[in-house]
């Protein structure tokens, strides 16, 4: 059943399935947010820094990690456990029910959950109509839809209506359909933006509406901590509850393939300050730090962007790519943090690179660096269980400091009302993002490209222009202190 | 009264007086330009109704700081004084009531502006034939910019004899209307729907505020009104025009016919 309840949260759990109105957003440290009030109040007063153009700068001491790397390190997202959970609930699920929503933020990828659901129940995955259909005549799809009692699963209900008036007629008759019961049992996902709006549309309130809760910094801690351990961790970590069982052979196709299940010790250090921010497979057992309650906070609890966000902060050393080091396991890691300020090294410096600012960055990690770094050109082995000596391999990713995308000055009504069409369909090709805006078509146009060229939206290979995970928080305050429609979660 | 009594009722103004007195004409003015100035800036960088808040505190503090100045700066001028005071504001009351009469009205209706507000900055407002977003309420007249950029002063002494139609009454929500005119048979609740569809689809409509589409018939066919808000009240002839815009094509692209009326010439009216 959906837990409405977080007193039934149980520890290590990840993803629970809560009632829209009980997702809880995770709270920011307090130095942040009095950080991020200092930064709009000297927005509000025109002292803004020159708009940044990425939201990570070129960094000339460290480099991103390659593709390979970061899906070893921050494998894609595992459903299977959340499906399970799924599953659990709709077992306890009334009859009565005609149907479930479950409301995906932005990126969040909750239509892949709802997909591998379907894959493991093997139920009926109905493929969204086309634009075409949804503004035109939609009698054929409404049709095919199933009919009797077999449960069937629509990932993407924002995918079947658009903000005209020729495109609200299909997702009306689908609900006419849902709510007689003509359809069977449904699970519809749908974009947290879009259900924001369709409830003016149609009756939302008489459906049950859930999603997943927002991962907090202790979940989030856990979730990367058993990505980072080669992504299997998490089905043996979770509850009992969470493992399933009888699992299809064919799996969703995020699921990494050929990646190693087992690592050896993984630590996650600040790039500027050296401080351990998590680590795997390894005896140290730290507390969630604020840079990721931090991270939670700036994601809003949604797994899909701060994961994005975090594997755009990874980085290695030039020089050892694979950064497999040895760490001495004494107190080095407790220390790192206090003694970097204090300590000369120029390693540190390099680690930090150009993301970071001088003289921190100079003094940073590197009690860690020295550690390290020193240590590791002598004992760098094959990655993994190999042992040097008697110490232990750790591998140490750096984690390059927190960016905060701002939206480049300027931006008006013209950019909010597409920024706000993107956001409520989930991301629209531009022919008809074009046709729903009242502006001249060449006008929209180069405001796509102008949004495209700040990183503010970004096109995806599906054709459709989205808001990109960097700037996601920025433009969602940018459009509600504009009073535009935003999302409940 | 004669010379002697009315100096009598004056302070003798030394060098220590008029520097006071300098001091507090100084700074009165200089806060009223900086509340003029700051606050206005401070309230374009906002939207909603903290904006509308803000722009509608200026002419309130100017008056406190007004009212500030002048009883500062009295007791320096005058003995204060029952008698000094209603001698002085008695001749000072006459004199303005003859000589200045339009322009005394003026100010105390921009007092009474002030206390009932009827407009305040940010308001689109009404006052005899002409229509704008007020954007400064002064100690004599209120200015509107209209829609055809215009700004247009009219003195607040239009408060005693002209009504003052407010669109938005210090709220960012204002109400726009488009008009439809279709020939007179039809299926009048699908036109209904569209209508409604449509307003609900603008992108600049304020989701949350009422959407109304009122009909009535004509003797040349149906007039339809589709009343809604925008999410600002600058927004108003954007939405007013792309309600206008997206409605007709709709109703032509469902085959709905306006109502077309053939034109009479001015003359046959006259002749007839």
């Amino acid at each position: 059943m959906a837990s409405s309840d977080s007193e039934t949260e149980q520890p290590g759990l990840i993803w629970e399935l809560v009632a829209l109105s009980d997702y809880r957003l995770p709270s920011a440290p307090t130095a942040t947010s009095a950080r991020r009030g200092l930064s709009s109040l000297k927005r509000l007063f025109g002292r803004r820094q020159p708009a940044r153009q990425g939201p990570v700068k070129s960094e000339d001491e460290l480099h991103r990690l390659e593709p390979e790397r970061l899906d070893a390190i921050t494998s894609p997202i595992d459903w299977r456990p959340a499906a399970q959970l799924l599953q659990e609930a709709l077992e306890q699920r009334s009859k009565l029910d005609p149907a479930w929503f479950i409301i995906s933020p932005p990126a969040a990828g909750y239509a892949d959950l709802l997909e591998t659901w379907a894959a493991q129940q093997a139920v009926a995955c109905i493929s969204s109509p086309s634009y075409a259909i949804v503004a035109g005549d939609n009698s054929g799809w409404l049709a095919d839809l199933p009919t009797d009692d077999t449960p069937w699963v629509l990932p993407r209900l924002e995918r079947c209506w658009l903000r005209h008036p020729a495109g609200l007629g299909l997702v009306r008759a689908l609900f006419d359909r849902l709510l007689s019961g003509k359809l069977g049992f449904g699970l519809v996902g749908c974009d947290s933006w879009a259900w924001a709006y369709l409830r003016y549309v149609v009756p939302t309130q008489a459906v049950r509406a859930l999603t997943l809760q927002a991962l907090d910094g202790e979940r989030l801690a856990n979730w990367l901590g058993q990505l980072a351990a080669g992504g299997s961790a998490e089905l043996a970590a979770g509850s009992p509850t969470n493992l399933p069982t009888g699992l299809p052979t064919s799996l969703p196709t995020s699921l990494p393939t050929g990646l190693p299940v087992a690592h050896g010790p993984r630590r996650f250090r600040h790039a500027q300050s050296g401080t351990l921010l998590l680590a795997v497979n390894d005896d140290d057992e730290i507390g969630v730090t604020s840079e990721l309650r931090y991270l939670a906070a700036q994601s809003r609890g949604n797994p899909g962007v701060a994961l994005r966000l975090w594997r755009s902060r990874l980085r290695s050393e030039p020089d050892k790519p694979e950064a497999v080091e040895a760490e001495a396991d004494d107190e080095s890691d407790a220390k790192a943090s206090e003694e970097s300020g204090e300590e000369a090294g120029g390693k540190a410096t390099d680690k930090a690179g150009g993301k970071t600012d001088g003289k921190a960055v100079d003094k940073a990690s590197d009690k860690a660096g020295d550690t390290v770094g020193d240590k590791a050109g002598d004992e760098t082995g094959d990655r993994g269980g190999d042992k040097a000596g008697d110490k232990p391999k750790v591998e140490t990713i750096w984690v390059a400091p927190a960016v905060e995308l701002e939206l480049p000055s300027g931006l008006d009504e013209a950019e909010a009302l597409i920024l706000h069409a993107l956001l409520l369909h989930d991301g629209l090709p531009t022919k008809v993002v074009e046709g729903l805006l009242p502006h001249a078509r060449f006008q929209t146009h180069s405001l796509l490209l102008q949004l495209a060229a700040a990183e503010v939206i970004q096109s995806e290979p599906d054709g459709c222009w989205r808001v990109t995970v960097f700037a996601y928080a920025a433009v969602r305050s940018f459009l509600a202190g504009r009073r535009f429609l935003v999302d409940a979660v | 009264m004669d010379t002697e009594t009315i100096n009598a009722l004056f302070r003798r103004l030394d060098t220590g007086a008029l520097l006071e007195l300098t001091l507090i004409l100084v700074g009165a003015v200089a806060l009223i330009l900086l509340v003029q100035k700051a606050l206005p800036w401070l309230a374009n960088r906002l939207h909603g109704k903290s904006r509308h808040y803000l722009l509608a505190l200026v002419p309130l503090l100017r008056l406190i700081i007004v009212i500030g100045a002048f009883l500062l700066a009295v007791p320096t001028l005058i003995e204060p004084s029952l008698q000094n005071m209603v001698a002085i504001f008695g001749s000072l009351g006459l004199a303005l009531g003859f000589a200045l009469k339009d322009y005394a009205s003026s100010l105390v209706a921009g007092i009474v502006a002030v206390g009932e507000a009827p407009y305040r900055n940010g308001d689109w407002v009404q006052i005899g034939d002409t229509y704008g977003e007020v954007t400064y309420v002064g100690m004599r007249a209120v200015n509107l910019v209209t829609p055809d950029d215009n700004l247009v002063s009219i003195p607040h002494a239009k408060l005693w004899t002209e009504p003052i139609s407010n669109a938005n009454n210090g709220s960012p929500q204002l109400q726009c209307t488009a008009d439809f005119y279709l020939h007179p048979i039809h299926d009048g609740a699908r036109v209904r729907e569209l209508l409604f569809d449509v307003a609900l689809t603008s992108p600049y409509l304020a989701l949350g505020e009422p959407i109304a589409v009122v009909a009535a018939e004509q003797p040349w066919g149906t007039r339809y009104r589709l009343r809604a808000y925008p999410i600002d009240a600058r927004q108003q002839f954007r939405f007013a025009t792309d309600l206008t815009l997206r409605a007709k094509a709709e109703l032509l692209r469902q085959g709905f016919r306006m109502a077309a009326v053939p034109a009479r010439p001015e003359s046959a009216g006259v002749s007839g």
